[in-house]
């Protein structure tokens, strides 16, 4: 064994060393983050109850109006997230996405939120990007998409809106969901209840803030999900560097050993052979 | 018996006072609801929303939204708000 071989090992473990520094500062980063994500996201919940309700108790069903019949094209709205290393998070949403698109036969293209999205999906049929998304969603961006979304259906080029956003089952599964967000789910009402003004005057202001809502909604979950699977990816790195650690030290040892061994050999032969050069003379 | 007046925020619950009259303002105009009132959904326009609880009056500011009322409780859902 060479001392050439020993300094490589050693630089390799040094190597994995520094590493497994940085994955287990993300790792503790992203926990730290998404405690403080994971109780605004339940207080988002409250409010998103709330408004469920009244969707409930509005007679919308039946409606004229393109966000409730959704007739046209269908659109769909992928929720990814700004940064990597975290696991196959992204490229499982895109692969979700990309699926679904497979499958719709009157496709009028994507509109993706997050920059990994942005650039997987910019040479496929990307209608919009919203790159660089702040660190806790916020209903500025949301009501922007859900404009430039209602916009569209307006003016017909679209009709159906689906949304596929990474749904956060718990701390260690979070999985690519599809959900649809045009035509809005409505119901016939609740007959008890009055309006100010007419149904037909707020029909068109609550399905804005109802859809940007949800899209906050779409946006905050995903959020949730990505630090979650930061958290355990970085956690698996530190883990298997860990493992790599330990290999390369073992494999280290046994090698200095190895060549003290050869040393040892070595030394003794010389000895015996000058033993013997000696007896003989 | 009281009312209760409960603000939503993307944020949360951030509001919540009993009271016996609660008063606000509608795109079409002002309105005040009472204990009991029948259920009604409004779209509020930028205003304040005020509870009055044995003569006391407090107000907090929403950016729009809509107020549902089922007369026990009065929901507010709004994008913004702020207490004076």
């Amino acid at each position: 064994m060479s001392r050439g071989r020993l300094r490589a090992i050693k630089k390799k473990v040094e190597a994995t060393k520094s590493l497994m520094k940085i994955t287990r500062a993300m790792e503790m980063v992203a926990r730290a983050k998404v405690r403080k994500l994971e109780r605004e996201y339940r207080k988002f919940k409250d409010y998103l109850a709330e408004l469920e309700r009244i969707r409930q108790k509005l007679p919308l069903k039946g409606m004229e109006n393109p966000l409730i019949s959704g007739t046209g094209k269908k659109l769909l709205m992928v929720v990814s997230s700004d940064m990597g290393l975290c696991g196959a998070f992204n490229s499982e949403i895109h692969r979700a996405a990309e699926e679904r698109a497979n499958n719709i036969t009157d496709f009028a293209g994507y509109i993706v939120l997050g920059t990994r999205g942005v650039s997987h999906f910019r040479k496929m049929n990307l209608l919009k990007g919203y790159e660089k998304l702040y660190d806790v969603p916020n209903m500025k961006v949301a009501s922007e998409i859900a404009d430039y979304l209602i916009s569209m259906v307006k003016s017909g080029e679209v009709g159906k809106i689906e949304v596929v956003y990474g749904k956060f089952l718990n701390a260690l599964i979070q999985r690519p969901e599809l959900d649809t967000l045009v035509p809005v789910e409505v119901s016939s009402g609740d007959e008890s209840v009055e309006f100010e003004p007419d149904v037909d005057k707020m029909v068109n202001p609550f399905l804005f803030f109802y859809i940007s809502s949800k899209i906050l909604g779409y946006m905050f979950e995903t959020k949730v999900s990505e630090y979650y699977a930061r958290q355990n990816a970085m956690k698996n790195a530190t883990d298997n560097a860990n493992e790599m650690i330990r290999t390369l030290t073992l494999e280290y040892n046994k090698a200095r050993q190895a060549s003290i061994t050869q040393e040892i050999i070595e030394i003794v032969n010389g000895a015996e052979a000058l033993k013997e050069i000696e007896e003989a003379g | 018996m009281k009312i209760k007046l409960q603000v939503f925020t993307p944020s949360g619950r951030i509001f919540e006072r009993e009271g016996d009259l609660v008063n606000f303002r509608t795109v079409e105009g002002a309105m005040g609801v009472l204990p009991r009132r029948a259920h009604i959904i409004t779209h509020l326009a930028v205003s304040e929303v005020e509870v009055v609880n044995d003569g006391k009056r407090e107000r907090i500011g929403v950016a729009g939204g809509f107020l549902y009322c089922d007369g026990e409780r009065v929901v507010v859902l709004t994008v913004d708000a702020a207490e004076r």
